[in-house]
C-alpha cells in the first residue's frame, strides 16, 4: 500500500521544523559559516580544513536550504530534497562546534526524504523502512547507553540534574516536576523504557501505534521541560513516515475527530508553559532566568587569583604550581604553556598538567594545534603520564581494550593504521611514525628530545565525554618524562 | 534482482548504526573509537549520563596591568540553546585559539584570555549561583 500520504505530512512537518531551525540562523550566516567569522575547525568532518565559504557563499548555501524547505511545504521534490540535504551538510559540517543532535536527525530525515521522493510506490516503502533504522537507532542507542552505562537513571538522579541546567534546562514545567522527585524518577524509567524498547517494537505492527502515539507523547514531554529548541518537533516530523498507510489514516481521523480536544490541550499546554512565568514576572525577576555575575568578593577573588596565574617565573611556576600556569615566548609564533587544573585528571591530588600550545594562524584558515602535556612526574613525583595530541583528524595507533565487538573491524584496516582518508591533510601529518613527524612551524623538534616509544594520539576534538581526553593518555616512566621535559625546556624557554 | 540493491543499502544502514552503537559504548567505557569520522554523524548522547556540573565561561583583555571583561556577547552573538559560540569553543584549548586571536583583533588589549568558571547544581532550585566556582583559564594569547 502507497505511503505517499504518510510522506506527504512527514515532508511538510520537516519543513515547518527546517524553517523554524534555519530562518533564525539567518542572523548568524556570516559569522558562524564563512570567513567573515570566526573560522574553526572543529568535529570530525570540519570542512573549514580544506575550503571555508566567502560570506556570499555562505548566504547563497543558508539561501538554497531555506528556498528549499520552502518549496517542500508545498510539493514534493526529490532534487529539491537532495539539495536541502547537501546545503545543510555544508553548513553543519562548516560550522562544526555547535552542530546538534537535531541538526543531524534533520539530516537524516533529509537522506530519507530525499529516496521517497513523492513517497510512492516502492521507494516509499524503502524510504519507511530507512526512516525506522534511523529512529530506532537514535532511540536504541541513547536508550541502551542509559542501561548499560547510567544506573543513575535508576534511581532517578539524572533529571533533576538536567533541569537545572543553566543552558538546557529552568523551564518552569521542569521546575515544578523538581517539586515532586517521583514524578522524575518515574519520567525517567519511562524514558529508558521507550528507548530500549522501540528498536524491537516498532517492527511488531500490533504494537507499532501505540509506541508512535507514547513516542510523541514522549518528545512534548521533552519540549515542556527542557529548552531544545526545536529537537522535539523534528523527531515529531518524522513519526508520520514510521507509520503505515492506514495507521496514519486513523491517526488523521482521530485528530479530525477529537480536533477540540487536541486544539484545548495544545491551548492548555502553551497556558501551563506561559502561566508560572507570567506570574513570576508580575512578582519579580525569575530568579533562575539568567546566570548572574559573581559578587564583588567573590570578583575580587577571581581577578587575583586570574593574576596569578600569568605572571612569574614559568621555570619556577611549572615546578612550584599546579595551576593556571602560562607565559608565552616573545618573537614568532606564540607559544603559551598552560596548566589546566583538573584537566584529564584530579585536581584534589594536584596532578599538574602542561599543555603546549603551538599555533600559526594562515589569514583565513585557523592551523590546527599541537599540545603537549606533561604528567605529575615533571614534578619528581610517581611516574607520571606523558601524552599529547596531535593535530585534529590525525588517526594513530588505538589504545586501550577493544570492549565491544562492531562491524567496523569488518571494514577498516588493522589497527595503527592511518586510513590516508584526507588528501588535504599534509603528508608528514598522515605518517604513523608519531616521533618523527612532530614539528614546530618554526623549527623540528626531531627525534633526539622524544622517548621512541611515545605515542602521539588525536584529540578529535569534541567534549562528549571526558573519557575522551583520557583516551590519549600513554604512560611513560620518570627518566623517559625527565627527557622529554629537558627536550620542552631546551626549545621552548627562551627568556622574552 | 531491482529489489536488491535497495534491500542491500538497508542492511548496510542497518550494519553502520550497529557499528556506530558499538563506538558509542566504547566512548563511554572511555576506549578510543574505531573510526571516529565514519561514527561521529550516529553516535548519540543526548543527556545519557548524569550531570552535576554547571560552567560559564567568559573572556578578558589585558590594558596595561588591568583585566577587563570582553563584550563576546556583542561582537559574536551567535548563540544555541547550549550557550555563545564562543562560550562552545572553550570546552578544548586548540578550539578556543582562534576566539583568543579574534578578541585580540576586536580588543586591541595586549593579551586575552578565556576564563572558565565551573560550580555544583543546586538540585531542586532555579538559582544557580556559582558559590563554589573553581576557575581555569582555557586559554591565553599575547595580541602584541
Amino acid at each position: 500500500m502507497s505511503v505517499s500520504l504518510n510522506w506527504a505530512w512527514t515532508r511538510r512537518l520537516l519543513a515547518v521544523a527546517g524553517l523554524l531551525t534555519w530562518l533564525p540562523r539567518g542572523a548568524w550566516v556570516p559569522e558562524v559559516y564563512s570567513s567573515a567569522g570566526v573560522v574553526v575547525a572543529a568535529g570530525d568532518l570540519p570542512l573549514v580544513k580544506w575550503f571555508v565559504l566567502a560570506p556570499w557563499q555562505a548566504w547563497a548555501v543558508w539561501g538554497v536550504l531555506v528556498g528549499g524547505l520552502l518549496t517542500l511545504l508545498f510539493r514534493p521534490s526529490r532534487v529539491v530534497s537532495g539539495l536541502v540535504l547537501l546545503a545543510g551538510i555544508v553548513l553543519v559540517y562548516s560550522e562544526g562546534l555547535d552542530t546538534k543532535a537535531y541538526d543531524r536527525l534533520f539530516l537524516l530525515q533529509f537522506l530519507a526524504l530525499t529516496w521517497a521522493g513523492d513517497g510512492e510506490g516502492q521507494a516509499g516503502r524503502d524510504a519507511r523502512t530507512l526512516q525506522i533504522l534511523i529512529f530506532a537507532a537514535i532511540y536504541g542507542s541513547t536508550g541502551w547507553s542509559k542501561l548499560l552505562y547510567e544506573p543513575a537513571w535508576a534511581t532517578g538522579d539524572v533529571l533533576p540534574g538536567h533541569l537545572v541546567d543553566v543552558h538546557f534546562g529552568l523551564r518552569p514545567v521542569g521546575m515544578l516536576a523538581l517539586q515532586a522527585p517521583w514524578v522524575l524518577t518515574v519520567m525517567g524509567w519511562w524514558t529508558v523504557a521507550f528507548e530500549v524498547l522501540f528498536p524491537f517494537l516498532i517492527w511488531v505492527p500490533v504494537a507499532r501505534p501505540i509506541l508512535l502515539l507514547l513516542g510523541v507523547g514522549f518528545h512534548i514531554g521533552i519540549f515542556a521541560t527542557m529548552n531544545v529548541r526545536t529537537f522535539s518537533l523534528i523527531a515529531i516530523a518524522g513519526y508520520p513516515a514510521m507509520a503505515s498507510r492506514a495507521e496514519w489514516e486513523v491517526a488523521l481521523r482521530l485528530l479530525h475527530r477529537f480536533r477540540g480536544v487536541v486544539l484545548g490541550g495544545v491551548g492548555a499546554w502553551a497556558l501551563a508553559l506561559a502561566l508560572p512565568v507570567l506570574v513570576a514576572r508580575l512578582r519579580g525577576p525569575w530568579p533562575g532566568a539568567a546566570w548572574t555575575p559573581p559578587d564583588t568578593a567573590l570578583q575580587a577573588q577571581v581577578r587575583a587569583e586570574l593574576d596569578a596565574l600569568v605572571d612569574g617565573d614559568p621555570a619556577a611556576v611549572v615546578q612550584a604550581r599546579w595551576g593556571g600556569t602560562s607565559w608565552t615566548r616573545g618573537a614568532g609564533p606564540t607559544v603559551s604553556l598552560l596548566s589546566e587544573p583538573g584537566a584529564g585528571a584530579d585536581a584534589r591530588t594536584g596532578t599538574a598538567v602542561l599543555l603546549l600550545l603551538s599555533e600559526t594562524l594562515p589569514e583565513d584558515i585557523p592551523h590546527r594545534v599541537r599540545l603537549l602535556v606533561g604528567g605529575p612526574a615533571l614534578l619528581g613525583e610517581a611516574p607520571g603520564e606523558v601524552w599529547w595530541i596531535g593535530p585534529v583528524g590525525h588517526h594513530a595507533s588505538h589504545r586501550g581494550a577493544q570492549v565491544w565487538p562492531s562491524p567496523w573491524d569488518w571494514v577498516l584496516p588493522a589497527r595503527g593504521t592511518f586510513l590516508g582518508f584526507w588528501p588535504a591533510v599534509p603528508a608528514w601529518w598522515r605518517t604513523g611514525s608519531p616521533v618523527d613527524s612532530l614539528q614546530l612551524p618554526d623549527g623540528n623538534w626531531g627525534p633526539e628530545g622524544l622517548p621512541a616509544d611515545a605515542t602521539r594520539v588525536t584529540d578529535t576534538g569534541g567534549w562528549r565525554s571526558p573519557g575522551r581526553r583520557e583516551d590519549n593518555r600513554a604512560s611513560l616512566d620518570d627518566d623517559q618524562v625527565t627527557r622529554v621535559v629537558q627536550a620542552f625546556r631546551d626549545h621552548l624557554l627562551t627568556p622574552d | 534482482m531491482p529489489r536488491l540493491f535497495p534491500r542491500l543499502v538497508l542492511v548496510a544502514v542497518a550494519l553502520y548504526e550497529i557499528a556506530c552503537f558499538t563506538d558509542n559504548l566504547q566512548m563511554l567505557d572511555h576506549q578510543p573509537l574505531r573510526f571516529p569520522k565514519g561514527s561521529w554523524p550516529a553516535i548519540w548522547q543526548m543527556f545519557t549520563l548524569k550531570s552535576d556540573g554547571q560552567e560559564n565561561v567568559w573572556y578578558e583583555g589585558r590594558y596595561g596591568t588591568t583585566w577587563v571583561k570582553l563584550p563576546m556577547d556583542e561582537w559574536y552573538p551567535a548563540e544555541w540553546e547550549s550557550g555563545y559560540r564562543w562560550e562552545r569553543a572553550a570546552w578544548t584549548h586548540e578550539r578556543v585559539v582562534p576566539y583568543l586571536q579574534a578578541a585580540c583583533e576586536r580588543s586591541g588589549a595586549q593579551e586575552v584570555r578565556a576564563v572558565r568558571l565551573a560550580w555544583k547544581r543546586r538540585l531542586g532550585s532555579a538559582a544557580q549561583f556559582p558559590r563554589d566556582g573553581k576557575l581555569s583559564v582555557r586559554g591565553t594569547r599575547r595580541c602584541r
